[in-house]
């Protein structure tokens, strides 16, 4: 299968520090991948120069064959990648129906088209994200200000809208981070929904048995760089991998 | 009474407008600009120097708009890369360079003494001389000019400058070129307040630098924050109320020397009382660059 993602010998250093320190890997179309590791290991940052809102020091990231390196982050999202944020990202002012409307492609933005006619332009949009808020489950939210949805509402608004910038690549980043068992288990059912609809999914998690639920690939991070990449058996009894979570065993005692 | 009440009109109209298109980038995009004034300058002048020189009234204006337009794009190229309060300070440096051109290209602008003789604007061979007409031609003006900037801002251009404000991250992994939107509000800013100032110049008559400094941009500021950045209403209730609560203290018997301290304190006061019980303004939305 192809890769949708690759990342080639990619470095990103802030300082002296070496948040990304020639890392290499990719990820395959139509698969969920999870992205683990120790805090500071360099995940976020990962995501933040795949989808460009930090460019790379030196290496290259490719997106779908692009070499997106020195893209600005509207571009790449142009090419159909989409990102969730672990600080949840919405427009909190905004109702939670037009947090959705505004990301649709064909979303009449331009400052001519704002002397058009649009009110049936309109209504096909609202009734299309009113859609993408059914399917995630908080459509009785819609006309709420999105800041005054709940923190779990306002994780599954931020994939609604992913989901209607029509990309297929999803880079999600800590979706299971300070969710409920429920709320969790209807992530895992989006995520496993877009997986079956082709979707890729490119997955930052620290709640192991959810991860390793859904992935069929895990690539372990530490100290900026790739350390470990296999299924999640592999990963499991990797002796690197347990530790660079757990310490190195000094020996019997 | 009536010709104060005209004057008072007129004038309460135009420093509305010019409040609303500063609204359209602070409360719209977000972005604290602080160079408004200098948009107005360049707007005026250039109005001021067309008409004086014999230029019809509807090119001189459009000239004026083009003119503040352009200047609107060059200064957006580079400060609005900057973000939070970066974008202020860039911006007042601008306001402080332009004030420094108008006061020494003296061949030009005649520097402090500035221009008078402003005219007011004839139209197919009809005189708008008197205070009342002209109120009515800028009424005329002024509402077309505001059904311009209500279409764009409830459009879906107007959204998405609404999310540049709420999240400019999220906007762009959504693929929104922000920069782009950002670079052509600031056009439309600045392309309307120079359209006002054509309306501002002929109703005052005379322009000098000290028209566009410090103090008139913090009238704007205010004026603004009263009203409610983010909401087209708010941009224009809010100058209407200090002006006023500013007239209202001509009929209260004050000595004249005390006139001008208090003037300043009745700004102050209410300023002090929005950003405690009411940090959005009347009408208005939470704006980060207002944020306590």
């Amino acid at each position: 299968m192809a890769d949708v993602i690759q990342v080639q010998n990619l470095y990103k250093s802030f300082g002296g520090l070496k948040a990304i320190d020639h890392c290499s890997f990719s990820v395959e179309e139509k698969s969920i991948t999870g992205l683990i590791g120790p805090n500071g290991a360099g995940k976020t940052t990962m995501f933040d120069l795949i989808n460009g809102l930090m460019l790379a020091d030196g290496g290259h990231v490719l997106i779908k064959g692009h070499n997106v390196t020195r893209w600005p982050t509207h571009q790449r999202a142009r090419l159909g990648i989409a990102r969730t944020f672990q600080a949840i990202r919405i427009f909190p002012q905004l109702t939670a129906l037009t947090n959705v409307m505004v990301a649709f492609r064909d979303h009449p933005e331009k400052l001519w088209q704002s002397f058009l006619p649009l009110k049936k332009k309109r209504k096909n949009l609202e009734e299309r994200a009113m859609e993408f808020l059914e399917k995630v489950g908080i459509s009785e939210k819609a006309h709420l200000p999105a800041g005054e949805l709940s923190y779990g509402q306002q994780k599954l608004l931020e994939i609604a809208r992913c989901m209607a910038t029509d990309a297929d690549v999803f880079l999600l980043d800590e979706p299971a981070a300070g969710v409920n068992p429920t709320l969790l288990n209807t992530i895992k059912n989006l995520i496993l929904d877009l997986h079956g609809n082709g979707k890729t999914l490119f997955i930052v998690e620290h709640n192991m048995p959810f991860l390793m639920s859904i992935a069929q690939k895990i690539i372990v991070m530490n100290f900026g760089r790739e350390l470990a990449i296999g299924t999640p058996k592999e990963i499991q009894n990797n002796p690197h991998v347990l530790e660079a979570y757990l310490g190195k065993a000094k020996g019997w005692i | 009474m009536l010709d104060y009440l005209i004057h008072l009109a007129a004038e309460f109209i135009i420093l509305s407008m010019l409040t609303l298109c500063l609204d359209i980038i602070i409360g719209f995009v977000g972005y604290l600009n602080l160079g408004h004034v200098a948009f107005w300058a360049i707007g005026s002048y250039t109005y001021a120097l067309l008409m004086l020189h014999g230029v019809p009234f509807f090119v001189s204006m459009v000239a004026a708009g083009v003119v503040a337009g352009i200047a609107g794009f060059l200064i957006g190229l580079p400060t609005l890369r900057l973000k939070g309060h970066y974008i202020a300070i860039a911006t007042l440096g601008f306001m402080y360079i332009t004030g420094a051109f108008l006061s020494n290209l003296t061949d030009v602008t005649r520097g402090p003494l500035g221009l008078p003789g402003i005219p007011r604007p004839t139209i197919f061979g009809f005189y708008f001389g008197s205070d009342f007409l002209f109120l009515g031609l800028t009424v005329a003006i002024s509402l077309v000019v505001a059904l311009l900037i209500y279409k764009i801002l409830h459009s879906p251009f107007g959204k998405i400058l609404e999310t540049i404000r709420e999240d400019e991250v999220a906007a762009k992994a959504l693929g929104k070129n922000t920069f782009g939107y950002k670079l052509q509000a600031n056009v439309v800013s600045a392309f309307f307040v120079g359209i006002m100032s054509a309306l501002s110049a002929s109703f005052f008559q005379y322009i000098g630098p000290t028209d566009f400094e410090v103090p008139r941009m913090i009238f704007f500021l205010a004026a603004l924050m009263i009203g409610g950045a983010g909401s087209f209403w708010g941009g224009l209730l809010g100058a209407v109320v200090i002006l006023g609560l500013e007239e209202c203290t001509r009929f209260i018997a004050l000595p004249p020397n005390a006139i001008g301290p208090i003037r300043t304190m009745i700004y102050a006061v209410i300023l002090i009382a929005v950003m405690l019980y009411k940090p959005n303004g009347i009408l208005g939305k939470k704006i980060k660059a207002f944020d306590r």
